[in-house]
């Protein structure tokens, strides 16, 4: 007994140590990246640092990684050609990526941090529209730009004057879908299967909005939850029951290949199957397999020789070349908000505020920025209108041009 | 919705959850522990099946890979109760290092892999970072090895023999052994969730079978209610016709006595394992033949949640209860759109009115 | 009856109460000391960590008191953090009409209808009373399963709970006009509430404070619980239900008290989750919270307060500082939960009590001596276990 006595203590002061060990730790990264700040405070930081935020990993890990893989590009491109100027001083510029999962309580998190770390000056991000809506107040509580290259919910620019998009939102794309759904493809009753979550909910509800403005039947609209919802034959079931002449899918890849699969492998179904810009993804392919042929996908801007100038056809070369893969649509824009965000903060300099002022006052064609993806300003909000809705489809696993609207 | 079709979709579903339940009900009846890495026993049998295609180039039989599937969550569930339960039963330097020694094979593992797996499905970061990060990582069974080391100079001060260990240790243990399968499966395959590649998948799968009835049945559907009634069938007459099932009802009805009677308790528990886990593994691929893919870390967390719950609801430690409860919940699930809710509603109702579940034999209120 | 001589529950040794007036004083001065006040990684991690104590506080009454396996806990917070946020976005606009959907903007000219200060007091107080409801509610069906049917059955309530909260308007009844379905309740600035003139966000010293106060209140209410012959009812239930029945404890009342004490502090610290982050829905809050809430007591020691509080902490610091850059070491995030894995089966294995066990007389108490220390009392009284006369 004496000895398990003598034990007790000696563990406490173990973790004493510990504790004081790892306090010490922590207590010193924010003291070095003051030092750092501080040394240099006449002339402020050599280094511009820009957060890029979005789902590394996680069920959406292949937006995550195109994102990623577009930042770098740009990093590297930027660097390599000496930097920034801002105030009369060639900076280089820093990508620094977080990972918020695709997780509401992640992307908080992420938030606070980023937002808390006075190096970083801008962030690219969030994708996922949950993710975006999660993080909004923190970043403009603290105010440093919140620039999203993927989320389309209506809500995620509404009230907060730091938050960005250089995309359309759903209400657009919704609208657009439904559209074509009456005009091009002639159909009449059309089932809804939606992710429930704030992406799929939302783009859901304008679709089956303007869809009945066109004189279409939403015969069936069926929620499933990502990461939970793995059969999903007895929904698919439930639009052929119906007498679905068309799914739209208001979803992500991974769900969407596998109703996909269920419709036309399991149930034969032959109708039309359309997914919303969440499905526009390289792996929705290789996951759906044959039974993606023909399938339609909405999304702001193709990669593809027929689309975007010869900034679009540069980029698509060295992102070859660097990262061995073939860039999508997240990448593309992912490019463009980078460097729309290095191209304010060269005119701004390094002030927050100021960036989000420089960001703000791209209010049309003429003060918007080109890039690859096409021009891209703001309304009041910091939406973005002038991206149209295009429309792909998948031809011999790969997605090409469809016939467009107007 | 009572249609023929939600009633297909919910015999498959219940010929696959009674397929995963035997598996908890089993080692629940010997050693009275619910063992919570069973549903990742599951999912590592989908993983499996998708490395034995993998291997044979696209060439494979999703069919035949079932076999190396089998055999692997076989060694895999064995090795589970090598790593976490053995110990807790017994303590012994053997059991002890023998669990070290597993322990140890699965971190060197995962880092091999990491080191030399294909560069698509990979944690993001900078390459000096990963480096360092594993070898803190690898660091752990070190740690243990000192630990266990550490004991056997008493500095730990725990005593060698039999012990009556909590069951509550017991289960906890359980839910860690599931969160590092499932952390091992999310580090060697990626987050996102895979799917058999079609070459391996037999034409017929998909293909409706002319049985004359008014509702489509196809030939994935109609493979797993056969499967499932055949392996329930090589279950029972295992239990009740060879010897190891002789000696798997003695451990269920009293260990101690079976081993006096010369039953080697901890090979008829590991044999056990072996058994259960083989049965989930057919489950695994079965179901994401099913579902058209889905085959991810977290795949086994639902399915695993709900085949146990039929086990609770058919009375746990009954095999036929196992098959019964499966194929209970898998018709709750299947008539109500997929909802996982309605099947724990149904299963709690059955726990308020029969504490011990359907076929669950009345016992002493001391468990 | 119980004895009602002087229990042999938890004492403080002098080393621990220095040891915990230097975290309470480390934790309050850290803001302070630290250069960027209440706004950075340090203050944000202390936070979370003090929210996942208070939960972890009130876990352990279930799990380590009573010695029953809940695994189910997140209901609670889930709960707690719901009800605070529909309550805070409740508006009124001048004409009286009250506006309480969340799934609605509310109108151009409303005004909060709980937005006078010190409001929050009240919200944190109902959220613990509606989870201490749900406690006793989900308590009654459970009452006569133990053990592993328990833990199973808080499961399925749990995931009920969850999928009952994403109830849109085509199920019988419209839960997503309350819980805000799957986009969850989102505060903006307007909901936020005020306390001593200023708002409850996560960067005000106000918020960092209710936050510290409110640990430090649980951790003595819980202290107190288990120190009172309420407490030693508990213990008497954990070590044998029907030895304490004969022994004249009303089991069942128990229980349901326990899972009442347990829910309030679940409920508070569901409350202030909400406050902090600001943004809550169901979607984030599923099973795996309570395994992790979990995880923390059971490393900390089941049963023992200052335990289940350092447990707790210790697992959410150490998630969070993996996170960080240590020096330039960063471990793989996935691999966060393979070391919480390891960390289970290797205390499970080699200290079962835990790091930090309950102590009787300065002594640790293990859940194996516990029965026979238990059996000391003045009727009977056992020679003390060989182990201990060496």
């Amino acid at each position: 007994m004496r000895r398990s006595k003598a034990r007790h203590p000696k563990l406490l002061v173990a973790f004493v140590l510990l504790a004081a060990g790892l306090a010490a730790c922590d207590g010193k990264s924010p003291g070095a990246g003051g030092a750092g700040g501080d040394g240099s405070a006449e002339q402020g930081p050599d280094v511009v640092r820009i957060a890029v935020c979005g789902p590394m990993t996680g069920s959406a890990a292949a937006f995550g990684e195109m994102i990623k893989n577009a930042a770098k590009l740009k990093e590297r491109e930027v660097n390599d050609a000496g930097g920034i100027t801002v105030g009369g001083r060639k900076l280089r510029v820093e990508a620094v990526v977080f990972d918020d999962k695709g997780d509401t309580t992640e992307a908080a998190n992420v938030a606070r941090k980023v937002s808390s770390d006075d190096s970083l000056r801008l962030v690219i991000g969030h994708f996922n529209s949950t993710c975006s809506l999660a993080a909004k107040d923190a970043y403009n509580r603290v105010g440093i730009v919140e620039f999203s290259p993927g989320s389309t919910n209506v809500d995620v620019c509404r009230g907060g004057p730091f938050t960005f998009r250089n995309l359309y939102r759903d209400d657009f794309q919704g609208q657009q879908i439904a559209t074509y759904h009456a005009r091009i493809l002639k159909l009449t009753r059309i089932a809804v299967l939606y992710d429930n979550d704030d992406y799929g909910k939302g783009l859901m509800q304008s679709f089956t909005q303007q869809a009945t403005k066109d004189g279409l039947r939403i015969v069936a609209s069926v929620p499933y939850l990502r990461e939970r919802t793995q059969d999903f034959k007895p929904l698919v079931q439930q639009a052929k029951d119906a007498g679905a002449e068309g799914i739209f899918v208001a979803g992500l890849y991974n769900e969407a290949a596998l109703i996909t699969k269920t419709a036309r492998n399991d149930l034969q179904m032959t109708c039309s199957i359309f997914g919303g810009d969440g499905v526009m993804s390289p792996t929705y392919i290789t996951n759906a397999g044959k039974a993606a042929e023909g399938a339609r996908v909405a999304t702001p801007f193709l990669v593809h020789e027929g689309s975007g100038g010869p900034e679009a056809k540069a980029f698509v070369e060295s992102f070859k070349a660097m990262h061995k893969k073939e860039p999508d649509t997240w990448a593309a824009l992912t490019y463009d908000a980078f460097g729309m965000a290095l191209a304010a903060i060269e005119k701004a300099g390094l002030d927050r505020q100021a960036i989000r002022d420089q960001l703000a006052s791209a209010r049309d064609e003429a003060s918007g920025y080109r890039g690859v993806t096409g021009v891209t300003y703001f309304d009041a909000e910091g939406d973005c209108y002038s991206k149209p809705v295009f429309v792909a489809i998948v031809k011999d696993g790969a997605f090409v041009p469809a016939e467009q609207l107007q | 919705m009572f249609t023929a079709e939600n009633l297909v979709n919910a015999l498959s579903l219940g010929a696959l959850y009674a397929l995963i339940a035997v598996g908890y009900t089993m080692v629940y009846g010997i050693i009275k522990l619910i063992n919570f890495a069973h549903g990742e026993i599951y999912m590592l049998g989908a993983f499996g099946a998708l490395l034995a295609v993998d291997l044979g180039h696209g060439s494979a039989n999703v069919l035949l890979a079932v076999v190396p599937a089998m055999l692997l969550c076989a060694a895999v569930g064995m090795s589970v109760d090598w790593t976490a339960y053995l110990p807790l039963r017994r303590r012994l330097p053997r059991a002890d290092a023998l669990s070290i020694a597993l322990l140890a094979l699965l971190g060197v593992g995962a880092i091999f892999y990491k080191l030399t797996g294909d560069s698509t499905h990979r944690w993001h970061a900078p390459a000096a970072h990963t480096a360092i990060g594993w070898s803190v990582l690898a660091l752990v069974p070190v740690v243990i090895l000192a630990l266990a080391l550490g004991e056997k100079a008493g500095l730990l001060g725990r005593s060698l023999g039999r012990v009556h260990s909590e069951r509550l240790n017991a289960l906890i243990t359980a839910i860690g052994m599931s969160l590092i399968l499932q952390t091992l499966a999310q580090l060697v395959w990626g987050a996102e969730p895979r799917a058999f590649p079609e070459a391996a998948l037999p034409e017929f799968l998909s293909a409706p079978v002319p049985l004359g009835l008014p509702v489509t049945v196809l030939g994935k559907e109609l493979l797993i209610w056969v499967t499932a009634l055949a392996m329930m069938l090589g279950l029972h007459l295992l239990v009740s016709r060879t010897r190891m099932g002789m000696a798997m009802r003695a451990c269920a009805m009293d260990q101690e006595t079976a081993a006096l009677m010369g039953v080697s308790v901890d090979r008829v528990i590991a044999f056990t394992f072996a058994l259960g886990s083989a049965m989930a593994a057919v489950a695994g691929v079965l179901y994401a033949v099913k579902v058209g893919g889905g085959i991810s870390y977290r795949m086994g967390y639902y399915p695993g949640l709900l085949a146990f719950a039929a086990a609770v609801l058919g009375g746990i430690g009954n095999i036929r209860g196992a098959t019964l409860g499966g194929v209970l919940i898998g018709m709750v699930q299947g008539f109500t759109g997929g909802t996982f809710s309605a099947a724990f509603l149904v299963m709690i109702l059955v726990l308020l009115v029969l504490p011990r579940g359907l076929l669950g034999e009345p016992q002493a209120s001391r468990a | 009856m119980i004895p009602p001589r002087r229990p042999r529950t938890e004492y403080a040794s002098l080393l621990d109460l220095l040891l915990g007036a230097a975290a309470l004083l480390a934790v309050v001065l850290l803001p302070l000391l630290h250069g960027g006040g209440f706004r950075g990684t340090l203050p944000n991690v202390t936070l979370y960590v003090c929210i996942y104590v208070i939960l972890g506080l009130g876990l352990n009454v279930v799990v380590g008191f009573t010695g029953l396996l809940d695994l189910g806990y997140v209901a609670f917070l889930a709960t707690g953090a719901l009800l605070t946020g529909f309550l805070l976005r409740m508006t009124t606009t001048p004409d009286g009409v009250l506006h309480w959907r969340v799934t609605e903007p509310p109108p151009a000219d409303a005004s909060p209808l709980l937005g006078f200060d010190g409001s929050y007091l009240l919200v944190l107080l109902a959220s613990g009373i509606a989870c201490a409801l749900l406690g006793v509610l989900r308590g009654i069906p459970t009452l006569r399963v133990r053990g592993d049917y328990y833990a199973i059955m808080t499961l399925g309530f749990a995931e009920i709970l969850f999928e009952t909260a994403l109830w849109d308007r085509s199920y019988p009844v419209d839960m997503e006009s309350v819980t805000g379905g799957t986009f969850g309740v989102k505060l903006s600035s307007l909901h936020v509430p005020r306390l001593f003139g200023r708002q409850l966000f996560y960067d005000e010293p106000v918020f960092y404070y209710l936050v510290v106060g409110v640990v430090v209140a649980t951790f003595v209410a819980v202290h107190h619980v288990n120190r009172s012959r309420f407490g030693r009812a508990l213990a008497s239930i954990r070590l044998d239900e029907t030895a304490a029945r004969a022994c004249g404890v009303d089991v069942a009342r128990h229980k349901l008290a326990a899972f009442a004490i347990s829910g309030f502090v679940g409920g508070v610290g569901g409350s202030l989750y909400a406050l902090n982050y600001g943004t809550v829905a169901a979607k984030g809050l599923d099973v795996w919270q309570s395994v992790l809430i979990l995880c923390g007591v059971v490393l900390g020691g089941m049963g023992s307060i200052r335990g289940a509080a350092f447990g707790v902490g210790a697992l959410m610091a150490l998630g969070e500082l993996l996170r960080e850059d240590l020096g330039g070491v960063s471990v793989p995030p996935e691999a966060r939960f393979l070391i919480y894995g390891l960390l289970l089966i290797v205390v499970m294995r080699f200290r079962p009590q835990g790091l930090l066990p309950p102590v009787r007389h300065g002594r640790p108490v293990t859940w194996e001596r516990d029965a026979l220390l238990a059996a000391e009392t003045p009727l009977c009284s056992l020679p003390a276990p060989a182990e201990e006369r060496a």
